[in-house]
Formats: structure tokens, sequence, C-alpha cells
């Protein structure tokens, strides 16, 4: 861009002038799917054997949060298109203009290394480096190359949703262990069904757009199947803290009864018939998401109550 | 003379697009004094950290 000299201040010569609003950067963050890794990552960074200064625990919590705006940011930047299109996406601000795709790109990138390099030299070069895979990870491989190309699409890029607790772990023990392997295996396991269920309800719109969503490319009874047995997969994984001894009786009476809800609300969106489908897909949609948040914060609560 | 025909175009600029510029500034300035904040904070810690350990160590 050129530029000219108006007194001492250079000024561009062609100004991009975002109509966005502040409110409209912070949205390109996704802060719904933000508080959710704060909130997995918080468990990971408590859960870790080594207890860190709480200031030390904000400042990585803060870049880990920013790093997942970051990765958010760009797949806004990347998806405008179908984003413009689905009914779900379309009142975003890339889609519907009030922030340019350039804007949104330059916001992502400087996010993201922001969030990288802050995190490395405050807190330590380990969780640095998992939080730049998890960025790339989101970014790269999930957003441009398997969201379009495979209904196995969200099964694989769910690893980067997994990433939190693992980069929260690594963050106060500057080490990886079996424990955050574990938190990275119940997320990945919980993401398919949890996906699946809104690909059944919107599956019009991903048609419409051609993200091959598995309901499209292997249809409706084919994926109820996978959410059952991703389910009980997942109720399995979700056992493995009490079977490796790190979780106690709280953990696993909580668990038990949150798996049953779980494969409950699978097994009637399997059986409900084509009228009660996307009510059903609904539910379990809706559970899932509290189901995640019940059974990290039985963690900590387990951890501290154990020991008394 | 100065050639002024290359300076950005003002009048494109409403009152509210000029009020959400003077919003995302303070926004982004909020932003980056937190972030000099923690660092400060956090240099702190690391201080308090290595001046422990070496009083510890002697």
């Amino acid at each position: 861009m050129s530029q000219v000299v108006k007194g001492e201040i250079l000024i561009p010569a062609e100004p991009v002038m975002d109509t966005g609003s502040a409110a409209d950067f912070i949205s390109l963050m996704k802060p719904r799917v933000m508080s959710l890794v704060i909130f997995t990552a918080g468990i990971g960074l408590f859960m870790a054997p080594n207890a860190i200064h709480p200031m030390i625990a904000i400042a990585a919590l803060s870049m880990i949060a920013l790093g997942a705006g970051a990765s958010a940011a760009l797949n806004m930047w990347y998806d405008a298109d179908i984003d413009g299109v689905m009914m779900r996406t379309k009142t975003r601000a890339v889609p519907s203009k009030r922030i340019s795709a350039e804007s949104a790109l330059a916001f992502g990138l400087w996010m993201s290394g922001i969030s990288i390099v802050c995190l490395g030299v405050m807190v330590n070069y380990l969780s640095a480096l998992l939080l730049a895979f998890t960025i790339f990870f989101y970014a790269v491989i999930y957003t441009m190359w398997l969201k379009r190309s495979t209904p196995q699409n969200i099964v694989i890029g769910g690893a980067a949703g997994a990433l939190p607790p693992v980069i929260g772990w690594a963050a106060a023990s500057n080490s990886v262990s079996l424990e955050p392997i574990i938190f990275f295996a119940i997320i990945f396991f919980w993401t398919p069904p949890h996906f699946w269920a809104l690909a059944l309800i919107k599956q019009d719109e991903y048609r419409k757009v051609g993200v091959p969503m598995l309901p499209i490319t292997h249809g409706d009874r084919n994926t109820l199947w996978q959410i059952l047995i991703y389910s009980f997969v997942l109720a399995l994984v979700s056992f493995a803290p009490v079977f490796f001894g790190f979780s106690g009786t709280i953990y696993l009476v909580t668990v038990s009864v949150l798996n049953l809800a779980f494969i409950g609300f699978a097994f009637w969106l399997f059986t409900a018939g084509d009228a009660r489908r996307n009510y059903a897909a609904g539910w379990l949609f809706g559970f899932s998401i509290f189901y995640l948040f019940a059974l990290f914060a039985c963690l900590p609560i387990d951890r501290i109550l154990g020991a008394v | 003379m100065p050639d002024n025909s290359n300076l950005p175009d003002v009048s494109a600029w409403t009152p509210e697009l000029l009020r959400q510029r003077r919003r995302r500034a303070a926004v982004m300035a909020i932003g980056i004094l937190i972030l000099v904040g923690l660092f400060f904070a956090v240099t702190i810690v690391r201080l308090a950290e290595n001046v422990a350990q070496s009083a510890g160590q002697s």
C-alpha cells in the first residue's frame, strides 16, 4: 500500500475501512467455544501434579484462550464463502461484510503469533509448541483440508478441540503424561456424537454448501449407528481416570450417571422416527455440552473432596 | 504545493464509522495494557521464585 506524508504522519493512501465494531472482532474469536477451551485447559492445569503460581496460571489460560480465538478467526476467514450461504452462520461478521476477509485473516494471524510467543515466554516452550500445533491443526488441517474433503472431518479435526487440557497440563508441569492423554481421548471421542447430532439437524445446509458431513455421504441410518458406537466408546474412555487411579468414587458415580444419560439420548435418537429425529438430535447435542462440562468439573471436585 | 491526491477520502468516514474506529482503538489499548500488566506480574513472580531458589541454595 502506498503512503503519503502529511506533516510528520504517514497516512495510508487506501485506508481499509472496516465497519465492524470491537464486538464484531471479539465475535470472530467464537467466545462460546473459547469458554469451553478455557474450562478444559483450566482443568488440565489444575489436575497437573505441579502447583504453579496463580499469576502464571492466569497468563497461561489467557494465552490459550487467545490462541483458540485466533484459530476461530482464521476459520471464519477461510469459511466466509460457505458461512454466507448457511442460515446458522450467515450473520457472522465476515460473510455479512462488517469485517473484511483480509482483516479477519490479519487478526487471526496476529493473535496466533502473540498467543504462542507470549505463552512461550511467560509460561514454557512445550505448552507454546502444543498451542502452535493446535492452531495449525484447526486452521490448516481441519478447516482448509479435512472439512471440505472427507466425512471423517470432525473425527480427525476433533483432535484440535481435544488438545486444550493437554496444553493446560503442559503449562503447569512442562511435560505430558498419561492423564492429559486420557483427557484428550475423552474430548476426542465426545466430538463425533456431538457434531453429528448437529449435522443431522443442519444437513440440508451442509449439503447446500458441499461440506461432506456423514449424514450426507453415508445417510442418516449410518450416522445414527456411528453416534451410538461412539457414545459407547466415550463411556468406556470416560472411566479411564478411575481405572488408572487418579479419580475416585465421586467421579465414578457422576460419570456413570452422565454416561447412562448420554447413551440414553443416543439410543432415543437411534430409535426416533423421521418425524422426531431432529428433536432428539437437538436434545443429544444440548446434553453433550452439559456432559463435557460436568465430566471435567468432576475431576477437580473429586480431587478436592477425595483429599479431605 | 503538496500533492493531496493520494489522501484518504475522509468524506466516507461517517461519524458512526469514526466512533467505531475509536472504540476499536480503545479496546485494543485495553488489550495491550492487560498484556503489559501480565508480563509485569509474571516477571515479578519469576524473579521472586529465582530469589527464593537462590536463598535456599546459599
